[in-house]
């Protein structure tokens, strides 16, 4: 397994006002493994994921993503360069059918580009059955979402549509996959689901995840290394039973005047 | 009875360059959250362009009409880079006076280059009347019916379709989603606001060929207000729909109780519609989350 420097946040602050959300935090993300940021509500954890897809300035530091430097980048072009990701909150197109959320996810690497897609013919069009075929080949198996692909999405259960987010996600086999609490709100069953699912598509595509989550037990058992927030900073980073033994998390989730 | 279909007829015919125009302020609307009060002199615009091209320079309307859309589009890019990005993200208000501002601006630049009076325009499209068994239907009305017809299935099949359409759709409805999988919003915008301009242009020559252009025709886009309500601010497929309905009421309210009841009648029917279907006939509820 190859473990070079793959994604690496280094020294990234962000602000919000006079209000640090982030202050010097360096990440490490080695290629083919699988990463998880925890940490209490109101970490940070969101803001670092939305600093690394573009969404938020970043006030000092460096992202770099293999051979990119990310911040140079737009948020649009993250994308095309193989980051892909889901939110906490669901974020599906609630007017279109599953199988069209899902197109979407195909949309950054059509080579025809926004205007030749005008016109819905030729190259256009050869692009747009090749992603239908990919969809069906692909994910909908991969994550047990045949039954609704031309469903609209608005009205499935939770659990399925927090698996249509996974799968435009994936859709493209992005080189990095950032998964934004894909727990939250989840039952039990549905959180052992969820993580069988994840499971699979860590064991049998060469992804590299970026996880994060609130919860420890549920992340811990899938991630090989762990990197702790508290109140904007890093508190801890290692391996999981690193983490476990580590004073400054106990602290930190225990609570402590 | 004749009478009055043949009434219904043609208000249906005038109610189809209302949707032209509804759509250069759903699409605007949808993509950016900017309701854009210059839409009517992005017609106006529109129809100079084409009286410059056709006219004044004397290049015949088959070289004018894609010279003055491809001036529209421009413009309504100019208008778009230069007025409302730097301002997107501040409150709607701020954005909705830029456009009042910028439409104040161009009616007075029109005023300036072509005068006060109204300018005649040529007549591209056929005068021969249609007939339909005992009716009788001016044939420009038909023909502009048609053009408008054409254009509005080609594009809503186009909006619905092809993948610029589906960016379209999914920026007006989350764009930090749409930008996560690596939409270009801001080649949105600017598209949306290219197809609003070329429709108010052609909504604006179709009008003119009747009435002639001056630099206040664009107030006519006001009364397409009623259709944007009624439609509810973000259907595309909707307005066609409202778009006919209020074409066909002003027309029928006109011929029966005179023109002072047709300015106010299809106002009257969206308060209506407002008080009992907030988000208008065909509206989405926009859900904000917190």
């Amino acid at each position: 397994m190859q473990q070079s420097t793959f994604l690496r946040v280094s020294g990234v602050s962000v602000r919000f006002g006079g209000i640090n959300a982030l202050t010097d935090v360096s990440l490490d993300v080695p290629q083919n493994r699988v990463t998880s940021v925890i940490g209490p509500n109101g970490a940070g954890k969101t803001t670092l994921f939305n600093a690394i897809s573009g969404f938020y300035p970043v006030a000092e530091g460096s992202i770099r993503f293999q051979e990119h430097d990310l911040l140079a980048q737009p948020a649009s072009r993250r994308a095309h360069l193989g980051i892909s990701r889901t939110f906490q909150n669901l974020a599906l197109f609630p007017g279109m059918s599953v199988l069209e959320n899902i197109k979407l996810g195909v949309h950054p690497h059509l080579r025809a580009g926004l205007l030749a897609g005008m016109v819905y013919l030729g190259k256009a069009r050869r692009e747009e059955i090749e992603a239908t075929a990919r969809i069906d080949e692909s994910v909908l198996d991969l994550l047990d979402i045949r039954p609704y692909r031309d469903k609209p999405v608005s009205g499935l259960p939770y659990g399925v549509l927090k698996r249509i987010e996974l799968a435009r996600a994936l859709v493209m086999s992005p080189r990095l996959l950032m998964l934004d609490e894909p727990f939250a709100g989840m039952n039990h069953t549905e959180k052992g689901q969820m993580a069988a699912h994840i499971r699979r598509i860590i064991d049998t595509t060469d992804v590299t995840a970026l996880l994060i989550d609130h919860h420890m037990e549920s992340i811990m058992a899938m991630s090989d290394q762990v990197t702790v927030l508290n109140f904007g900073k890093v508190i801890a980073s290692g391996t999981p039973d690193e983490i476990k033994r580590d004073k400054a998390v106990i602290d930190a989730y225990l609570g402590q005047d | 009875m004749l009478e009055f279909l043949e009434i219904s007829v043609l208000g249906l015919a005038s109610g189809s360059v209302y949707i032209l125009i509804a759509l250069a302020f759903v699409l605007v609307y949808k993509a950016t959250n900017v309701f854009n009060f210059a839409t009517g002199e992005m017609m106006m615009a529109g129809t100079y362009f084409f009286y410059m091209f056709d006219v004044q320079l004397g290049l015949g309307w088959l070289m004018a009409l894609p010279l003055a859309l491809l001036g529209a589009a421009i413009l309504a890019v100019v208008i778009e880079r230069l007025a409302t990005r730097p301002l997107l993200g501040r409150p709607p208000v701020v954005l909705i006076m830029v456009t009042f501002g910028v439409s104040s601006i161009m009616r007075g630049v029109a005023q300036l280059i072509w005068g006060p009076d109204a300018r005649t325009m040529p007549e591209i499209l056929p005068r021969q009347p249609f007939f339909l068994g005992d009716m009788l239907i001016p044939g420009r009305l038909v023909w502009s019916a048609l053009i408008v017809a054409l254009i509005a299935t080609g594009f809503i099949l186009y909006y619905r379709f092809s993948r610029a359409g589906t960016a379209i759709r999914a920026s007006s409805a989350d764009q930090v989603t749409a930008e996560s999988v690596g939409i270009d919003i801001r080649g949105v915008f600017r598209l949306a606001w290219i197809f609003a301009g070329i429709f108010a242009a052609i909504a604006g020559i179709v009008t003119a060929s009747v009435n002639g252009v001056t630099p206040q025709m664009g107030s006519i886009a006001m009364n397409v207000l009623a259709v944007v309500m009624l439609a509810g601010m973000t259907s595309v497929g909707g307005v066609v729909v409202a778009g006919l309905i209020v074409g066909w009421l002003e027309f029928v309210v006109g011929w029966y109780l005179g023109s002072s009841w047709q300015s106010f009648v299809p106002y009257l029917l969206v308060l209506v519609v407002m008080m009992v279907k907030p988000n208008g006939l065909f509206g989405e509820q926009r859900v904000e989350r917190i």
